[in-house]
């Protein structure tokens, strides 16, 4: 299946797999939690003092993403946390567990920081984004007591819907719906759709999977 | 009296130092010999928040919760808002004026004395939640305080995103002055961090030296300043989120805009609406180049200028192509 024309194969497989990796998030019971209250499974992952998962020394990094699927209920984490954990996913089904492992060594999953072996950026975009594409409904006039609501990080889905993690796969109006919920007494500014979309820098990842590079050690804490 | 005045630190926030178990025993004790005392320590003006925070729960085990000045009742209420999602407020029947500025000095006490500390997550949390809806709900400056312990949490490896996000959405452009300060800081850690925090700013990432990203800094703010509007994008939204983007159309006819929607503070006349409308069709490029020449030749020659913008925008942009104004 063609996602993007005029995309390169790596990326249209890509996108693909991150498609995939969102319905499995969604089906892991994987919850959601505040960087305050993040838990996951110690046998894989240390948790940080900022709520972040770092891997432990001597796990197969593919095998421990693979384990927030797998055992999904051990994991609580923010909906930006869970857009990585989608990304990574995706790029272990795309060039495999192996050279996955060979090329990340290290990872740390907090927000969208300290990824430099894997790079994503923030488009402006005009029309409707991309398969696969995260992009975000903002909540301008979220009650400040609950500040988690401020937004939802989400990968775009066939069909008009989108993966938001805590919130469920729902189409635009549905995410827009939840959030509104959660706006300031007398609020008057509806969440929305941004016009950007965040995504993997795909030409990157593709020269990194072809690379002769056997070992990253890249993300630090 | 407080013990300030008297040149004595409070005890109860010397027994804290002695970690959370000496502190509880400490107070229960003093309680059980004069209740009178006991509250009083905690209703002193120099008691530290964190001191509040840990003795919350065998205040509540005694029900003295109402002998609590008003300062002290807030922040119990604040911290079972944030902790166990209640919604409690104020107690007393006060006008909203004296509402509103009895909730934040208690925030800002729990900031003031509060911030350095980091006793768990729970604690973290409360912390946030006070600095949070005294920017955004409360719209208070103190975006210097906010920057400091950003940092300060960066820097411990602390959860800091709310905080950051907070900042960002407070919409307030003067924080970017607090966050260049750090771009000359002794920790190499510090002066990333704002680097990357400021990286919307043409030359940022490739400034060689400090002074030099201060320089550029200074040099962006001065020439844009009255031009940016708000975007939306926090750290929430990307990893690299610009939240500030330059009017370049206000820009170029030197008209202050609104932070909320870029629209101009000040009228237009007929002839600068059509200037603004005709501006926007341009590239990005030709407006980025245009609107700089624009500010640079109004600064300089202000009289001249009025008169250059008499004249057609298809001259501006020629005037581009020669290599602008001589």
């Amino acid at each position: 299946m063609t996602v993007v024309d005029r995309a390169s194969p790596f990326e249209n497989m890509m996108r693909q797999n991150i498609v995939a990796a969102a319905h499995a998030l969604y089906r892991s019971k994987a919850g959601f939690a505040t960087f305050y209250y993040s838990r996951c499974n110690e046998k894989y992952w240390i948790l940080t003092g900022e709520g972040g998962f770092k891997l432990r020394a001597g796990v197969k990094s593919s095998e421990a993403i693979r384990d927030i699927f797998v055992n999904g209920e051990q994991y609580a984490f923010e909906c930006a946390t869970a857009m990585m954990i989608v990304l990574y996913k995706a790029l272990i089904e795309t060039i495999s567990s192996e050279r996955f492992d060979m090329l990340y060594h290290q990872l740390y999953l907090w927000d969208w920081e300290k990824h430099p072996e894997f790079p994503v950026y923030t488009e402006h975009i005009t029309g409707n984004g991309l398969l696969g594409d995260v992009r975000y409904f903002k909540n301008p006039d979220v009650n400040p007591k609950t500040p988690q609501w401020q937004g939802e990080n989400a990968v775009q889905l066939p069909n008009g819907q989108y993966f938001g993690h805590g919130i469920g796969i729902l189409t635009g109006e549905g995410i827009i719906e939840e959030l509104n919920k959660n706006r300031f007494p007398g609020a008057e500014r509806s969440a929305y759709l941004m016009q950007t979309a965040t995504r993997p820098d795909f030409d990157y990842l593709y020269a990194l999977s072809n690379s002769r590079t056997i070992y990253y050690g890249g993300a630090s804490h | 009296m407080t013990f300030s005045e008297i040149n004595q630190p409070n005890p109860l926030n010397e027994r804290r130092k002695e970690g959370m178990v000496s502190l509880k025993k400490e107070w229960n004790n003093l309680y059980s010999e004069n209740d009178h005392h006991a509250l009083a320590l905690i209703n002193d003006g120099d008691l530290e928040f964190p001191t509040l925070y840990v003795l919350r729960e065998d205040i509540k085990e005694k029900k003295c919760q109402h002998l609590l000045i008003e300062r002290n009742q807030l922040a119990l209420h604040h911290i079972e808002n944030i902790l166990h999602e209640t919604n409690l407020g104020i107690a007393e029947h006060k006008h909203f004026s004296d509402q509103h500025y009895v909730i934040l000095s208690s925030f800002r006490w729990m900031l003031d004395t509060g911030a350095a500390a980091s006793l768990n997550n729970g604690y973290i949390k409360v912390i946030d939640g006070a600095v949070i809806q005294m920017l955004l709900t409360y719209q208070q400056n103190i975006a210097k305080d906010v920057v400091d312990l950003i940092f300060r949490r960066k820097r411990s490896h602390q959860q800091s995103h709310y905080l950051l996000c907070a900042l960002q959405e407070n919409a307030d452009p003067n924080c970017l002055f607090y966050i260049a300060n750090y771009l000359l800081s002794n920790n190499q850690n510090d002066v990333l961090f704002a680097a990357k925090l400021l990286h919307f700013i043409p030359g940022m990432a490739h400034a060689a030296t400090k002074p030099e990203a201060v320089a550029l800094f200074e040099g962006w703010m001065e020439d844009n300043h009255r031009y940016l509007v708000y975007t939306g994008e926090t750290s929430d939204v990307s990893p690299m989120p610009r939240p500030y983007k330059v009017n370049l159309a206000a820009k170029y006819l030197g008209k202050p805009v609104s932070l909320e929607d870029g629209e101009s503070l000040q009228s237009l006349s007929n002839k600068e609406k059509e200037r603004w409308q005709q501006f926007s069709q341009l590239t990005d490029g030709t407006k980025e180049q245009l609107a700089s020449l624009s500010a640079h030749y109004r600064q300089n020659h202000r009289n001249e200028w009025y008169e250059w913008m008499a004249s057609p925008l298809e001259q501006h942009i020629a005037l581009l192509d020669k290599g602008g104004i001589t």
